[in-house]
């Protein structure tokens, strides 16, 4: 029988090159802050490949996990520190592409980004990882290391407070969600 | 009205549209993959010879004990001879041991150890439990000389003999805790060989407390080792799987060669750690 090894998994180098901008794009919306975010991205990857014989099972999961508690933990020492106020300290200026200046489209962006800004933390996990990450139901409970419950349920009142945000059409009696 | 349905793309549409121009500002697989390298040579450097050659000595004196290596070893005999292999095991000779990404050499007779590639230690170790060395980094045109004390425990006290092994292979270099550490350790043939590096190989599962610590192949003829493969931190970890090829070389002029430490001119020295 021949062993068959490899010094370095190549699965590895083709999951950092696929997932990587999608990491820190989420990263960025549950930071608010680009320089923190590459920071936790850095950290992520590096988690990810020290313990790839486990993540390699479900890579992307495992790496939004270690992004999602990465995020906490900064929250939770800026809490320490300071009160934070996502809607303050949400830069802005990273999602305007340079030579881009329609004022619509900027202030579609800050409408969104305000929007998200408005959220509760667990909302805006749940938001980004479902619209952005593409990550199911199911996926997204494992990440957030809770019910896929009760993220219909978080999904459905970030969505339900988003669309208020965004549409500026009241809030309906009842929010029904049927992911 | 907008349905959630057509919310929920909205959102999608819009998140992917307004991030999409933001990426890393470099490329993350060489970045990632020179983290990690960093990150193994520093540990290497500190304890990578003690590491390696214990081992190697114990892979040796266990192969040479054994009449057959289906037995578990644990006896009073083997473990002397590990202990004496410390010293004495292939000290003529020189072990080239191919790394996931770097090359050593060592020379068990006066402890030195060398891997030119990139980043380059010299490591001597001596019998008070001290790691001398230089490092020289190729990236930055620098080097610096390095010590590390390999002990701080007393002689004699190790809590736990799977923890030297794992977490802080440094008691290797200890007499006395390494000593501790063979007795809780067996080393068990797998049924069956392999084809290792196109030998045909038996392979030894080295364990403590139930705990897998090494897979190691030996030639089915000679009974030299052929490959290794650490299970347990710091080394495993850093990479997956981190394997190390050896081969039992002439200690020839040429073969020695590759011990000697060569600072290029130019490099400066700066403080150690840097």
């Amino acid at each position: 029988m021949v062993r068959r090894k490899a010094a370095v998994d190549p699965l590895f180098d083709d999951f950092v090159r696929a997932h990587a901008p999608i990491l820190l794009r989420t990263a960025v919306l549950i930071t608010g802050d680009r320089g923190h975010a590459e920071d936790l991205v850095q950290t992520t990857l590096l988690r990810t490949a020290g313990r790839w014989s486990v993540a390699a099972a479900s890579p992307k999961a495992y790496a939004f996990r270690v992004l999602i508690n990465l995020g906490r933990d900064r929250a939770r020492r800026l809490r320490r520190r300071i009160p934070e106020d996502l809607s303050g300290t949400m830069e802005m200026p990273f999602l305007s592409p340079a030579g881009v200046d329609e004022t619509a489209t900027v202030l579609d962006r800050q409408l969104l980004t305000s929007a998200l800004a408005e959220l509760t933390a667990a909302q805006r996990e749940v938001v980004v990882l479902r619209f952005l990450g593409d990550l199911s139901v199911a996926e997204t409970a494992t990440v957030l290391r809770i019910s896929e419950g009760a993220v219909k349920s978080t999904t459905a009142k970030a969505t339900a407070r988003l669309k208020l945000l965004l549409t500026d059409e009241p809030l309906p009696p009842e929010v029904h969600s049927d992911y | 009205m907008i349905t959630d349905d057509e919310l929920h793309d909205l959102l999608r549409q819009r998140l992917s549209a307004e991030t999409a121009h933001l990426n890393l500002r470099t490329d993350p697989v060489p970045w990632v993959h020179g983290r990690l390298r960093r990150r193994r040579n520093r540990r290497i450097a500190q304890v990578g010879g003690v590491v390696i050659t214990a081992i190697l000595a114990a892979v040796l004196v266990t192969v040479q004990s054994a009449s057959s290596p289906t037995e578990a070893h644990k006896s009073s005999n083997v473990l002397q001879r590990f202990h004496i292999a410390l010293v004495d095991a292939v000290s003529d000779d020189v072990i080239k041991i191919t790394g996931s990404e770097q090359t050593f050499w060592v020379h068990q007779g006066d402890g030195r150890m060398v891997s030119p590639n990139g980043l380059f230690e010299d490591v001597v170790t001596t019998q008070n439990g001290e790691v001398t060395g230089t490092v020289v980094n190729y990236t930055t045109k620098t080097w610096y000389t390095m010590s590390t004390s390999v002990s701080n425990e007393p002689t004699g006290v190790v809590a736990n003999p799977c923890d030297g092994i794992g977490a802080n292979m440094l008691t290797f270099a200890d007499p006395t805790a390494l000593q501790q550490e063979l007795k809780a350790e067996q080393f068990v043939r797998v049924p069956g060989t392999q084809v290792v590096d196109g030998q045909t190989t038996v392979e030894l599962e080295s364990s403590c407390n139930a705990k897998p610590v090494a897979t190691i192949y030996l030639n089915a003829d000679t009974l030299l080792p052929v490959e290794m493969m650490p299970l347990l931190p710091p080394i495993a970890e850093l990479h997956d799987p981190f394997v190390m090829h050896f081969a039992i070389l002439p200690a020839t002029p040429a073969n020695l060669a590759h011990l000697k430490l060569q600072i290029p001119a130019g490099f400066t020295q700066v403080p150690a750690g840097t």
